[in-house]
Formats: C-alpha cells, sequence, structure tokens
C-alpha cells in the first residue's frame, strides 16, 4: 500500500531538480545577494544606492511609464477588438485569431526592426507622415517610440487573454437589458464591463509585468540607450563596464516586489468586482 | 436596419485593428524582396538576392542548426519531465494541483532578466559550468515550455475521465504504468503536440537567455539576428521574414494538430 | 387596449424560411401559448414580437401602433427568456429595479414597486442574494419579476419552465397563470409541452414547420383536432387511415379517424351501453404501462394496433400481457379528419 502511492511521487525528483536548478535557486540567489554589499557583509547598501540614485529612479520611471502606457492602451484596443470579432463569421473569426496568435509570437528583436523599418527615421510611415505633415519628428528610439512598439506586442497578448472572457457575456443579457429600455451603451456600462471586470484586471496584470520584463525589444531598438530597469540590470551583470550583480539583484528584487504588490492590488480590486460564480 | 449598421461598425474594427498588427509584417516582407528603399515612400527592384546571401550564408544555417536542436532538444526533456508529473498530480495527488499551478507560472512572474542575474553568477565556475554552453538553455527553456505543457496536458486530462478509463484497464488487468503508457497518452497526444508546436516558436523567439547565458559560444537564430543588424536592413528583412515563416508553419501545423 | 395583430408575418434566415405569412390575433389580456415541437420557428416568432429579430414582411400591430420596425427598447414589452438572463453582477432588488432605474423613477419609488414584485413573487426575503445563489424556480421568478415591475404593455414568455424540474414546474405555473389573471396582462407563452398548454392557457396556437396548424381554446383543441398532425401531438390520440377504421369496425370508412385512448372502454358484463358505442370488438393486450392514476395499455384489435388509457381505479384489474379482452369504442367521441 505504501509503495503503492510512493512509487508515482519518483515522477517529481527529475522535475524538481531542473526546476529548482533552473528557476528557485537564481531566484533564491537574487533575494540573498542583494542583501550582500560589496564588502561580503548583510546590509542595505543596494537598496540605499538603488533608490539614492536618479539614474535608477529614472529608469523605474521610464519603465513604468512605458508598461502601464501600452498595458492600457493595448487593453483598450483589444476590448474594442473582442467584442466586434466576436460578431465575426465562424470562419473568419477562426482565421482571425490564429493570425491573433501568430502575431504574439512576433516580438524582441524582429518585431524591432520591422519597426525601424517602418517607423524609424527614414521609416515609410514615418515619411508619409511627415509629407502629410502629420508629424515634424517621430522619435522612434524613446518613450513615444518604445510605448507604440510595447503597444503593438501587447494587443495580440491582450486579446488572446481577454477574448475566451468574451464568451461569458451571454446574448441574452443584452436582449433582456434592450427589453427593459438599455442603450447598447448603458449595457456596456452596467453589464457587459462589470461582468468581464475580473478579466480585464487579469489582464492588465499580465500585460503590465509582461511590459515591465520586456528587454529584448528595446534593447535592440535603443542599442541599450534607453533608460530602463531590464536593461540596467542586464548592464550590471553582462555590460562592458564592471559588473555588480548585487546591485543587479537588488534592482530585481524592487522590480519583482512592485509587481507583487501590483498584483495584491489588483486581486482585491477583483475580489471587490462582483461575486463570480 | 440598426444590426446592419453594427455589423458594419463591427467588421471596420475588425480590419482595422488587423491591418495595424500587419503593417509592421507587410513593411519588412516589401522590404526584404526589393533592392533599395531609401528616403521613399515607395520601394524599387524586386530581388531575392537578400533571401539567397541569407540562406547561403553558413553562419545563418549554423545558427538556424542551433535553434532547432536545442527547442527540439528541449522540448522532448519537457515532455518526458512534465508529462508524468502532471497526469501523477491529476490522478494521484490532486490536492497538489494548486501548487504545480503556482510553479508553472513562476517563469512569467520572474522576467527572464532577472534569471539570468542569478544564474550567471551560480553556473559561470566549476562545478556546475554551464554558462556559454546549449545546456544552460535547456534547463531555462524548460521552464518555458512548462505553463504550456502543463495547460494543454491537464485540459486533456480534465476532458478524459481518467478515473474510470484507469479502473477499467486495471480490471483488464493492466498496471498503472501500463495504462498510462498504453490508454492516457495516446489520448492526450494531440492536445500535447499542439502545446509543443506552440513553445516551439516561443523557444524560437527566446532572446534573453540566449545572449545573456550563450552569447556567441552558442549563437542561436536570434542572437544572429541581433547580431546582424549592422548588416543592410534588407538583409535582416529577409532574416526577419524567414524567422517568421519558420513561426507561421509552426503555428499553422499546431492548429491542425488542436482540432 | 393591448390587443396584438399579427399579419402577414414572414422570416427568412439566409439558408431556410422559418415562417411565412402568419396571421394571428391576441385579445387584450388574453393568455395566449404557441404550442409546437422544438424547432418549429415558435421562438423566432416570439423574438419577431419582441424586436429582437426583424421580420423580412408583414405587421405586427399592438393596441393601436404598428411596431413593426420599433426597436425593442420603445416597445414596452417584457420577456422572460429559458435561460432566465439574469445579470450575475447585480443583486436580485438591482436585477428588478434595472428597468426602473432607465426610466430615472425616483429611489423611493423604485424601492417600493421592486419591494411589491417581489413580494407577489414570494421573494422578499432574497431581495439582496446575487442570482448564482439562488435555485432555478428562484431565478425563474426574479426574471418574471423584472420583466413585469416596468408594466410592460404585453409579456412574452420562451419556455420559461422547460430547464426546471417537475415539482418546481408545476407550482409555478399555477403562480404564473395566476399573477397573468391579477395583472390581467396580454401574455404570449411559448411552450412544446401540450399539458402545459392545455392546463394554463386562454387561446393555444399549435404550430409544426412554422405554420400554424390550428388556433383554439385548449377544450376544443383537444376534443375537436382538425387535422391529423393535433390529433397526434395533442393527446395519445389513435389516428387511424381508411383501411384501418374498416379493418377495426368491419364498416367501410373515409378519411381518417381519430379516437381518444380515454373513450374505448372495456367491456363489462354488468353494464349497460347505450346506442353510443361501437360493438364489441376482440383485442390482445401488447404491453402495458402504469402512468400514475392512469394505465396505459397497447391492444391490438383485428390487426390494429391501439392505445387504450383505463383509470387505475382498481389496482386488481391490471390486465396481463397476451390476456384476451373485449373493447368498446364511444362512437360520438371520435373525430372524423
Ligand atoms: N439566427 C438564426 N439563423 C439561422 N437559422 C435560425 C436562427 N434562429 C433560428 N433559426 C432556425 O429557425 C428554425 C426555428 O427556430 P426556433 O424559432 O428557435 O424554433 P423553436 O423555438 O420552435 O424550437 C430552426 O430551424 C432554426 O434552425
Ligand atoms: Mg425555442
Amino acid at each position: 500500500m505504501n509503495n503503492r502511492l510512493c512509487r508515482p511521487f519518483l515522477v517529481f525528483i527529475p522535475f524538481f531538480i531542473i526546476l529548482g536548478l533552473f528557476q528557485l535557486a537564481p531566484l533564491v540567489w537574487v533575494v540573498i545577494n542583494s542583501f550582500i554589499n560589496n564588502d561580503g557583509h548583510w546590509s542595505l547598501d543596494n537598496y540605499q544606492q538603488v533608490v539614492s540614485s536618479p539614474f535608477y529612479r529614472q529608469a523605474f520611471t521610464h519603465s513604468f511609464l512605458v508598461s502601464i502606457f501600452s498595458a492600457v492602451a493595448g487593453l483598450l484596443i483589444a476590448t474594442i477588438g473582442c467584442a466586434s470579432l466576436r460578431h465575426m463569421q465562424g470562419k473568419i473569426r477562426n482565421i482571425m485569431i490564429a493570425f491573433t496568435n501568430m502575431t504574439s509570437n512576433f516580438a524582441g528583436v524582429p518585431l524591432a526592426f520591422a519597426f525601424i523599418i517602418v517607423l524609424g527615421f527614414n521609416g515609410a510611415i514615418t515619411l508619409m507622415l511627415r509629407k502629410w505633415g502629420w508629424i515634424n519628428s517621430f522619435d522612434l528610439y524613446g518613450t513615444q517610440g518604445l510605448s507604440v512598439v510595447y503597444t503593438y506586442f501587447q494587443i495580440p497578448l491582450a486579446m488572446l487573454l481577454l477574448y475566451p472572457a468574451f464568451d461569458a457575456l451571454k446574448v441574452d443579457w443584452e436582449e433582456a437589458a434592450s427589453l427593459l429600455g438599455a442603450s447598447h451603451r448603458y449595457y456596456w456600462q452596467h453589464i457587459a464591463l462589470p461582468v468581464l471586470s475580473p478579466a480585464l484586471l487579469g489582464t492588465f496584470i499580465i500585460l503590465l509585468a509582461n511590459g515591465l520584463g520586456t528587454y529584448a525589444t528595446a534593447y535592440t531598438l535603443t542599442s541599450g540607450n534607453y533608460n530602463l530597469v531590464t536593461v540596467r540590470i542586464a548592464n550590471l551583470v553582462a555590460g562592458d563596464l564592471f559588473l555588480q550583480p548585487n546591485l543587479a539583484a537588488a534592482i530585481s528584487v524592487i522590480l519583482m516586489s512592485l509587481l507583487i504588490f501590483i498584483t495584491c492590488v489588483n486581486q482585491w480590486l477583483v475580489k471587490r468586482s462582483y461575486h463570480v460564480y | 436596419m440598426s444590426t446592419k449598421r453594427a455589423m458594419a461598425y463591427h467588421y471596420s474594427v475588425t480590419c482595422f485593428i488587423y491591418f495595424l498588427l500587419l503593417i509592421p509584417l507587410l513593411a519588412t516582407l516589401v522590404y526584404s524582396l526589393c533592392d533599395q528603399w531609401g528616403a521613399t515612400i515607395l520601394p524599387s527592384g524586386f530581388t531575392f538576392k537578400w533571401y539567397i546571401q541569407l540562406w547561403t550564408d553558413p553562419r545563418f544555417l549554423t545558427a538556424l542548426y542551433h535553434s532547432m536542436t536545442l527547442a527540439v532538444g528541449t522540448l522532448i526533456l519537457s515532455a518526458v519531465l512534465i508529462v508524468p508529473c502532471v497526469f501523477v498530480v491529476f490522478y494521484y495527488y490532486p490536492k497538489l494541483d494548486t501548487g504545480l499551478n503556482i510553479l508553472t507560472l513562476l517563469p512569467f512572474a520572474i522576467p527572464p532578466v532577472v534569471s539570468s542575474v542569478g544564474l550567471l553568477q551560480l553556473y559561470s565556475d566549476y562545478p556546475l559550468l554551464l554558462t556559454g554552453t546549449p545546456w544552460i538553455l535547456v534547463g531555462c527553456y524548460v521552464g518555458i515550455a512548462l505553463p504550456f505543457i502543463y495547460r494543454a496536458v491537464n485540459n486533456n486530462l480534465r476532458a478524459l475521465n481518467v478515473h474510470d478509463l484507469m479502473d477499467a484497464a486495471r480490471l483488464l488487468g493492466a498496471s498503472s504504468t501500463q495504462a498510462f503508457f498504453k490508454l492516457i497518452l495516446p489520448n492526450i497526444r494531440k492536445g500535447l503536440m499542439a502545446s509543443l508546436f506552440l513553445s516551439f516558436s516561443f523557444l524560437i523567439g527566446e532572446f534573453v537567455f540566449a545572449n545573456l547565458l550563450a552569447g556567441a559560444n552558442f549563437e542561436t537564430l536570434q542572437v544572429y539576428l541581433y547580431n546582424m543588424q549592422q548588416n543592410s536592413s534588407h538583409f535582416t528583412s529577409a532574416l526577419v521574414i524567414s524567422y517568421f515563416s519558420i513561426t507561421l508553419i509552426l503555428t499553422l501545423l499546431a492548429t491542425r494538430f488542436n482540432r | 387596449m393591448n390587443s396584438v395583430a399579427i399579419s402577414h408575418l414572414t422570416k427568412r434566415f439566409t439558408e431556410k424560411t422559418v415562417f411565412s405569412d402568419i396571421n394571428l390575433t391576441i385579445q387584450d389580456g388574453e393568455f395566449f401559448t404557441l404550442l409546437g415541437p422544438s424547432g418549429c420557428g415558435k421562438s423566432t416568432l416570439l423574438r419577431c414580437l419582441a424586436g429582437l429579430t426583424q421580420v423580412d414582411n408583414g405587421t405586427i400591430q399592438l393596441g393601436e401602433q404598428d411596431i413593426t420596425h420599433l426597436a425593442p427598447q420603445k416597445r414596452d414589452i417584457g420577456m422572460v427568456f429559458q435561460s432566465y438572463a439574469l445579470f450575475p453582477n447585480l443583486t436580485v432588488r438591482e436585477n428588478v429595479a434595472f428597468g426602473l432605474r432607465i426610466q430615472k423613477l425616483d429611489t423611493k419609488q423604485i424601492k417600493q414597486r421592486v419591494d411589491d414584485i417581489l413580494a407577489l413573487v414570494e421573494l422578499g426575503e432574497f431581495a439582496e442574494r446575487y442570482p448564482h445563489s439562488l435555485s432555478g424556480g428562484q431565478r425563474q421568478r426574479v426574471a418574471l419579476a423584472r420583466s413585469l415591475v416596468v408594466r410592460p404593455k404585453m409579456l412574452l414568455l420562451d419556455e420559461p419552465l422547460s430547464a426546471l424540474d417537475a415539482r418546481i414546474r408545476k407550482h409555478l405555473r399555477q403562480q404564473i397563470c395566476a399573477i397573468q389573471r391579477e395583472l390581467k396582462l396580454t401574455t404570449v407563452f411559448v411552450t412544446h409541452d401540450q399539458e402545459e398548454a392545455l392546463t394554463m392557457s386562454d387561446r393555444i396556437a399549435l404550430m409544426n414547420e412554422g405554420k400554424i396548424i390550428q388556433c383554439d381554446p385548449p377544450e376544443k383543441l383537444y376534443i375537436e383536432p382538425s387535422s391529423d398532425f393535433t390529433a397526434r401531438f395533442m393527446g395519445q390520440y389513435n389516428v387511424l387511415d381508411a383501411d384501418q377504421a374498416q379493418q377495426l369496425f368491419k364498416e367501410s370508412y373515409q378519411g381518417s379517424l381519430a379516437i381518444r385512448p380515454e373513450s374505448i372502454y372495456v367491456f363489462e358484463d354488468n353494464r349497460q351501453y347505450d346506442e353510443r358505442f361501437s360493438e364489441k370488438i376482440a383485442a390482445t393486450v401488447k404491453s402495458h404501462q402504469l402512468l400514475g392514476s392512469i394505465i396505459r395499455y397497447q391492444l391490438i384489435a383485428n390487426n390494429v394496433e391501439l392505445t387504450v388509457d383505463l383509470l387505475n381505479r382498481h389496482a386488481e384489474r391490471l390486465f396481463d400481457v397476451g390476456s384476451e379482452l373485449s373493447i368498446l369504442i364511444d362512437k360520438s367521441a371520435m373525430r372524423h379528419l
């Protein structure tokens, strides 16, 4: 009996070894070493340095600015898109969803290259917009440009995450609401959005985390010249100048703590939003 | 009347969004197929030379080979490691499911850059000198594939009525292990394959680990792409399109399997 | 005056015509039922009345007003869906108050009217609960209250009881009828259950494949079926074609014949049978089935299979399979179709 219940447990061993070595161990290392200063003593020096440095503070500001903007914009566009996508015929819809699936993979280095071609200094769209006089210049390599690029890769991800949630909206509800005198807008405001709110909040968090953790796109686009948290961390462990892994660890811990904090706030909002079945 | 107007609205919204999503791809495609496109809105000179140049570059082929073997190897290992675990949790210890679920979210919650900080310090030295080798990437990539495989296998098991199947198999004299291989595995094969293809396209697209942990010692497609940025952008466009076509084929295969 | 006049109503979907040229009038305050097998177009007709589906041809008049092309918001029609369609993010009270809020009534008035209607459907104590914590029957009553509270000119019910279990269904049936009579509300009720239709309605329109086969009060529909379809759908009518009728009665018949199962009697020695009854016919029991207060027999008489219902009054008088008996048929209850 004992033997029979124990043997299945054996399959966990290799699984946990790999997961432990490559997921948990580095995390533990990061947390511990963030509290060890250059002299090898326990201290909060690393944190002190991050918090007091305008340079690192700017990195956090930039990261959050771009991530929050792209998460909100991506979520907004995806919500409108999903609401309309639901009304497409089955075949068209399936093709669209497959395409969304595909573009959600289109991130990082190749995406940055594509945007340089389209929106770079001599990009086709930049030239077009400049010719029509809509813009004087578009700085793809600054806050503006990164926000656009980030939004681009957030849209398909948001659609993939949100689309299933739209299935929860029953056609009956809008019909019942309309018979009670509700306009389309009233229905969205009072029924559809509240019902969707847990999914919207959950998707927002994932998009935000996705934006904050993004490295490849920004690194390729700006050659590491735009000050972001992930760029800073990477530079401190693999840059050309002096390496300060413990400082990188401290920045990482701050980043993750902020993420955890936002997730908790989010959970609280979800709990309050409405009683799920 | 109003429904026709509503449909027109829905069609235009959908078309607009997908048009936006398509622009960078289309531009890259056009760019990769033309001779010159500098400082003008329209391109000129249709050519395949960038593709020919790319696909005859030995460094590209090596990088492609690296990426492919790395991804396939990782996925075989992931399937062998993860599928039995998901099954055992599902069948023997359903209470552990929440824990496993949280584990699968870990790779999402920890940005790869952060993991790299620890990995670089832990595995750059004897006895575990792994950085600069593909092995450290294999280890990290198992974590990337985990959520996809877990979701797919778990959903398939849920749909399968595993307990009845296992009971029936055992009444017919099969051991639990036999029943798993002969009965459960064939039944979840389709979903598993779909999730493997999906993970494949994610692994091929991974840059952060590949660049920070292996770098030039084991150049993958993405790292090669990054290192080519000084090259002609027509050439890199051909590279982007080639890369994207590979992903496209994989996604299509994945949806095929998902039916 | 909230009578309804439907004329020449036609609805096509791309691949098929659901119904064409439907003509009906529904009286003010009438409980009108659309009865028919699943897929015959009842829901579509109801949705046309509500304005949720656009009609292709014909007109719908409610009272003095032509509402054919009016938006559902402006029709003053209440509807109860089979799936209840309660808003999951709102409490029972908020669900019921939804329509009143849109009418911008003041808070006190809303509270009063919601309380009244919840009392009417006996849900007062559930006002602050969310729909997911209610049973099916309770949800259906909330849906009913929600559409009644705005005082619509007409109430539409699309199979409101079919998702509920038998006991609650019976109770709710009575409750709906009582409320309808009390409010004197013009009501269109959709069902595929003939028993439900018979017990609740003032008038029934029997539909099949997009056509109205017969439109009559329940008693008339049951006793005087005008067609083969009605006879088969309304009861376990024995419908015999001319040949079978001739075989059974040994006299020649024209057209088909409908015989209700309860108008066939087993011959008893000590009873007098007047001229309403046919001659005695020998029959064999093929099978029997206990349906509570009645026993349903399948008999073979003169090579014709008949369904016969006998009151389950004497438990000792159960005829076994294979037993021989004589039957008489009440000819005055037979219908020539
Ligand atoms: N939106 C629709 N598109 C196409 N066909 C439909 C649609 N709605 C209903 N139908 C068809 O119309 C017929 C009648 O449906 P319905 O009115 O729902 O029947 P009932 O309510 O009597 O069961 C069915 O054959 C159904 O397939
Ligand atoms: Mg129906």
